[in-house]
């Protein structure tokens, strides 16, 4: 019985690294690429997001979301829940800001079900919103969800408060 | 003579805040007997929600012509079949379902409701996120608000 014992933890080894392989395979690709890049990364500029946000963005104004794939339901859906104080129209002509972004979902895989117990998607979704009139982003927000309770539902509703406390002038 | 003055521009700015405030109030109103039409959506979920609009007695008209209607719903699903893992670790077969549906006023472009379900075991597939919709757009009609 015992001599098992080291193809067991053999067994659960090869598992937890296939696991990991299927799990993280965007950071390794990454992991790669920049080290093959020479050149270093541009630094990203910490004054500029501050310098957007001074803009104030009227109670009640007009704001039209882009298609996302799907994920502008979900997010007219959140302020509609979340009671945003801004009107969403269907036409970039008849409102005074618009909302674009990029949504991404990842399922729970075998691995996640089975280590994490957990069948919850992985959710990011990374939304601006721009004063159609200036041209000048004037709010933007991102979420990351590693286990998020109603998927896309989620954060939209995350996209939506911020929204909301942005306007109501709390961030 | 002032004080009468004052007292009737006082009235009067109250009266225009109450009308312009209703005003507000019922172009989020959707009325009973509307006429609505359902955009297409992915993978045939308008037919499921004309479907449920049917079964959870909406009081809406849903018409085939846009041009006819004074609201129309567009939106979103998703479905996603239980595979093996979740079948065999969590024993269910149950699919997971999400949906997004908006309704818009046709003249003013405005979107008056929206809706979104998420539901991780679905009993009835995408009958259940449809009828989940439609059960809310019917409280929504009824509330008068």
């Amino acid at each position: 019985m015992l001599y098992r014992i080291p193809y067991l933890v053999l067994l659960l080894t090869v598992l937890a690294a296939s696991a990991f392989a299927q799990t993280t395979p965007s950071s390794t690709a990454a992991a790669t690429s920049a080290q093959s890049e020479t050149k270093p990364a541009p630094m990203i500029d910490k004054a500029a997001p501050a310098a957007l946000s001074k803009e104030k963005i009227p109670v009640g104004s007009k704001v039209y979301i882009a298609p996302l794939n799907g994920y502008e339901s979900f997010l007219v859906a959140a302020i509609v829940k979340k009671e945003t104080p801004v009107v969403v129209v269907n036409s970039a002509e008849k409102a005074d800001y618009q909302i674009t972004g990029v949504s991404e979902s990842v399922q729970a895989g075998w691995a996640k079900m089975l280590f994490l117990g957990s069948q919850q998607s992985n959710e990011q979704a990374s939304i601006v919103m721009t004063n159609l009139k200036t041209g000048v982003a004037v709010w933007g927000y991102n979420v990351n969800k590693t286990n998020s309770y109603k998927g896309k539902q989620s954060s939209s509703e995350a996209c939506a408060k911020h929204l909301k406390a942005r306007i109501e002038g709390r961030e | 003579m002032n004080g009468k003055i004052l007292s009737i521009l006082l009235m009067l700015l109250l009266v225009l805040v109450v009308v312009s405030s209703s005003a507000q109030e019922t172009t989020k109103v959707i009325p009973a007997g509307a006429k609505v039409f359902i955009n297409p959506m992915k993978d045939g979920f308008e037919k499921e929600l004309a479907a449920a609009f049917d079964t959870k007695k909406v009081p809406l008209e849903v018409v085939t012509e846009k041009d006819k209607a004074d609201f129309e719903i567009t939106g979103t699903s998703e479905s996603k079949k239980a595979g093996k893992a979740k079948i065999l670790i969590r024993g269910s077969w149950h699919s997971s379902e999400q949906a997004s549906i908006t309704v818009t006023n046709l003249k003013s472009g405005e979107a008056v409701w929206a809706y979104s379900v998420n539901k991780s075991d679905s009993a009835h597939g995408k009958r259940s996120t449809a009828e989940a919709c439609a059960k809310h757009l019917k409280e929504k009609i009824e509330s008068k608000k």
